[in-house]
């Protein structure tokens, strides 16, 4: 495991494995330091839900190192999971109990649960204590949820699509409170989605998983400074350089070429105007854009 | 604090099943009240009883084991600072306990019913009521191994068919033993070697459920 004493991350995957008839996680290396938003991108059934469940100690891994604000998993998975926030989409509350019995069942259960930020989230949230759990639509589920996890105030919260099902306002609510958790700089989120703009907006890592591999990982900005497409005219008969870092090259032998890069620096496009092509513009991708590219290389790189 | 936290998770479990539990010891006496009114109302009694203890059981396991499971409460539980397995064994205990409380309340009131009730019948059939506890605790346990150890709706139902036909084959089984049978009237209880040996299987078949779930959910590394 990488410098975890001088790091001292909150999660730590380090080699993982796990198999199952039609998936397969491996080699899954990833930290999450304290005090920062993960946002851990993938399309439906990449592994971001097994990754989750293996750092929750719900499944076990087959093989490599977890470990979740220093305890190993899943050993130490109570002490672990003293100190964690988890929502999933794919998480319900007990349907014969209201949000009130679950709100004092979670309060017995941990000592820093903060009542007053309780009420506060409860009138946010527009959600009714006394409501049964199992007549609460999909969005004031995920909201009860949220609210049960923030008020421990944990400090790590893992938010497995946290946001499906949520209508815009309630987004953007949810992004407010989760950003509200982030103030206390020893706080730490690790935030699964396949909808790129709610974590691009909190997120100050990304990684990247499909089929089962970590395919990229890094700083937001690394990713959006990095990351650039350029339109380019070229003579008749012009052939573009090769060039480090180009994903992808769309209309190569044609009058003019969309050049996807993730090495971007001020000198690749004055090279192709040395190579006799004439940059028509230098376009930034969104979060979104630069998750297809990385997904479709990927995929690419694994076929050849 | 795991520890507290796994008795905190058996009060929940309890707290949900305390409808099912009341149910059942309210038709299980009032089944045994039934049975002073004479035989034909006995054996509307003993069916009432039988059912009742049968349906509480089935319900409490697939309410609060294979029920929290469909409705994918189960990752909520399993996000409480407690490992898996002493989720697991959260589970069992709250439901063995729901179980046993109307068990032992019923068992009660037929020892009661046999023995001091002015229309006492005498102890004759105190063997039979006890052979017949212990299979219904069989089946229960059978249902409770089943809704832990898989979350198959098919081998839940399958066990749920076999308790329902099992029962009538148990009773037709143990009323041919003639030693039974015979001493079905008698004023004490005759312990006799078929009972004995019957009572040894059922207590053996606890133990192999037990021992088979303990082994199971030891190996078992994925809970989702």
């Amino acid at each position: 495991m990488t410098d975890r004493a001088a790091a001292g991350a909150v999660i730590e995957l380090d080699g993982v494995e796990k198999s199952y008839p039609y998936f397969r996680l491996q080699d899954v290396r990833m930290q999450l330091a304290p005090g920062q938003i993960m946002g851990f991108i993938g399309p439906n059934g990449a592994g971001k839900s097994t990754t989750i469940r293996i750092l929750m100690g719900f499944v076990r891994h087959d093989r490599g190192e977890v470990r979740v604000l220093g305890h190993p998993i899943p050993t130490e998975q109570v002490a672990a999971k003293r100190q964690v926030g988890f929502v999933s989409e794919e998480m319900r509350l007990f349907g014969r109990a209201t949000l009130q019995w679950h709100m004092d069942f979670v309060a017995s259960s941990y000592p820093g649960w903060d009542s007053q930020y309780a009420k506060t989230l409860l009138r946010r949230f527009d959600l009714r204590p006394e409501q049964p759990t199992r007549r609460l639509s999909h969005g004031q589920h995920m909201k009860a949820m949220l609210l049960l996890a923030l008020a421990r105030r944990p400090r790590l919260l893992v938010l497995d699509e946290p946001m499906t099902g949520l209508d815009p306002v309630a987004r953007h609510e949810t992004l407010a409170e989760l950003m509200d958790v982030l103030k206390d700089e020893s706080r730490s989120i690790l935030f699964s989605s396949h909808h790129t703009q709610d974590v691009e907006q909190i997120s100050d890592q990304i990684t990247f998983i499909d089929r089962g591999r970590i395919i990229e990982s890094s700083d937001k900005e690394t990713f959006l400074d990095r990351w650039r497409r350029l339109h380019l005219e070229l003579p008749a008969g012009g052939q573009l350089p090769t060039r480090p870092g180009v994903i992808d090259v769309q209309g190569s032998g044609g009058r003019s070429s969309v050049v996807t890069t993730n090495a971007f620096t001020p000198e690749l496009g004055a090279s192709y105007e040395q190579a006799g092509a004439r940059v028509r513009e230098i376009q930034p991708m969104t979060l979104e854009e630069i998750f297809v590219a990385e997904v479709l290389a990927s995929r690419k790189e694994r076929i050849a | 604090m795991s520890g507290s936290m796994l008795w905190r998770l058996v009060r929940k479990d309890l707290y949900f099943n305390r409808g099912l539990t009341a149910g059942a010891i309210v038709i299980g006496l009032a089944a045994l009240a039934l049975m002073s009114f004479g035989d034909a109302a006995g054996n509307t009694a003993l069916i009432l009883l039988v059912t009742a203890v049968v349906i509480q059981g089935v319900f409490v396991c697939m309410g609060s084991i294979a029920g929290e499971r469909k409705e994918k409460a189960l990752s909520f539980g399993l996000s409480f600072p407690i490992s898996t397995g002493q989720y697991m064994a959260a589970k069992a205990i709250a439901a063995i306990t729901s179980f046993l409380v109307p068990w032992f309340a019923i068992a009660l009131g037929g020892l009661i019913e046999l023995t001091i009730a002015p229309h006492a019948h005498g102890l004759g059939l105190l063997p039979v009521s006890v052979v017949t506890a212990l299979f219904l605790l069989d089946e229960f346990c059978l249902i409770l191994a089943i809704t832990l150890c898989t979350d198959s709706e098919a081998w839940a139902n399958v066990t749920i068919v076999w308790i329902s036909t099992s029962i009538a084959f148990f009773f037709n089984f143990i009323l041919r033993i003639g030693s039974i049978y015979a001493n079905l009237s008698s004023p004490r209880a005759v312990w006799s070697p078929a009972v004995i040996a019957i009572l040894a299987v059922e207590v053996g078949v606890l133990v192999l459920i037990a021992a088979l779930v303990s082994y199971r959910l030891a190996r078992q590394r994925d809970f989702i």
